[in-house]
């Protein structure tokens, strides 16, 4: 799919290469980790390691364009949870599978992800969002 | 006691673009830490922003927040541990929980993340903290906790360990 993040907010990095999913249950986002990041000179010297707070944020970004996808816009209130499991590393294909609840009463977007590299689990992610800007359309789940 | 953005060097690998404290106002090893880091509009995360974004798209991204809070968080271990003669270990970013986010960050703003020492495993250690700019708390840091490695334990590829 041909679907990218089109909002203009501030990111460390361009989390998201491919999102190979996006319907109403969420989003599963695809990042390809190049050895030529800029970041990876910096964590760390002779021993990059794809920062930890990054997939963090490829899953914000997936997030993101979620919910840019049905006219909305969010803020991240609560990092609820986040566990790593195993380390990404140059080479490796990140993919981010997030679940996404939209509860319109209470305004909130709810988003629980699975992070893997092939068939290793990298990293479980849950984030709350506040919304700033209802959905156009919502997500219905018929 | 304070620390040099030089001594910062001397306990964290990070290095640019990612080593994110700038400087530690007090630290009281084994306990906790004041630290700083300042936001400039010359940060590589806002550079790529076009002319038409608005306002709330220079918001410091939180995942950056939290990873400046959890470098700072980490000197009071780290220091600790030179104290202690005991180098060679290294720190992972293992888990976190309940980080609730209260306001943005800035160009111009300088955040101090105030974090404390709030349980030492012998293979992890559990912070706990906030993250203020000026008199606003923009960040309560429930759980933060960092896995302690040795190099030569293997670190890879392995199901169970925490990583980052």
């Amino acid at each position: 799919m041909n679907i990218k993040p089109s909002c203009d907010v501030a990111a460390p990095l361009m989390a998201i290469d491919e999102v190979v999913r996006i319907d109403t249950f969420g989003i599963t986002a695809k990042k390809t980790i190049s050895a030529s990041e800029p970041f990876f000179s910096g964590h760390f010297p002779k021993y990059p390691i794809f920062p930890g707070v990054f997939i963090i944020e490829v899953v914000n970004q997936a997030a993101i364009c979620y919910a840019t996808n049905y006219g909305g816009r969010v803020s991240m209130t609560e990092l609820r949870s986040v566990r790593f499991f195993s380390q990404v590393l140059p080479g490796d294909v990140l993919e981010c599978d997030c679940h996404c609840v939209v509860s319109p009463e209470a305004e909130l977007l709810t988003v629980d992800a699975l992070c893997r590299c092939e068939s290793r689990r990298v990293a479980s992610v849950k984030l709350t969002y506040r919304m700033e800007k209802p959905f156009d359309s919502q997500p219905r789940r018929d | 006691m304070i620390l040099s953005h030089a001594e910062i060097k001397t306990v964290l690998p990070h290095r640019y673009p990612m080593l994110l404290v700038d400087a530690v106002r007090s630290i009281e090893p084994g306990q906790s830490i004041v630290a700083i880091k300042n936001v400039t509009g010359n940060e590589p995360c806002f550079a790529g922003l076009s002319e038409m974004a608005e306002p709330y798209g220079y918001a410091y991204p939180r995942s950056l927040i939290i990873e400046s809070f959890g470098q700072a968080a980490s000197i009071i271990y780290t220091l600790r541990r030179q104290e202690a003669s005991d180098f060679g270990a290294v720190m992972l970013f293992g888990s976190a929980r309940n980080c609730r986010f209260h306001g943005d960050v800035f160009p111009g703003d300088t955040m101090e993340h105030r974090a404390r020492l709030e349980r030492k495993l012998s293979d992890a250690a559990i912070f706990a903290g906030e993250v203020w700019v000026d008199d606003r708390r923009v960040v309560e840091v429930g759980q933060f906790i960092v896995a302690i490695r040795r190099p030569a334990a293997p670190s890879t590829n392995s199901a169970s360990l925490p990583a980052q």
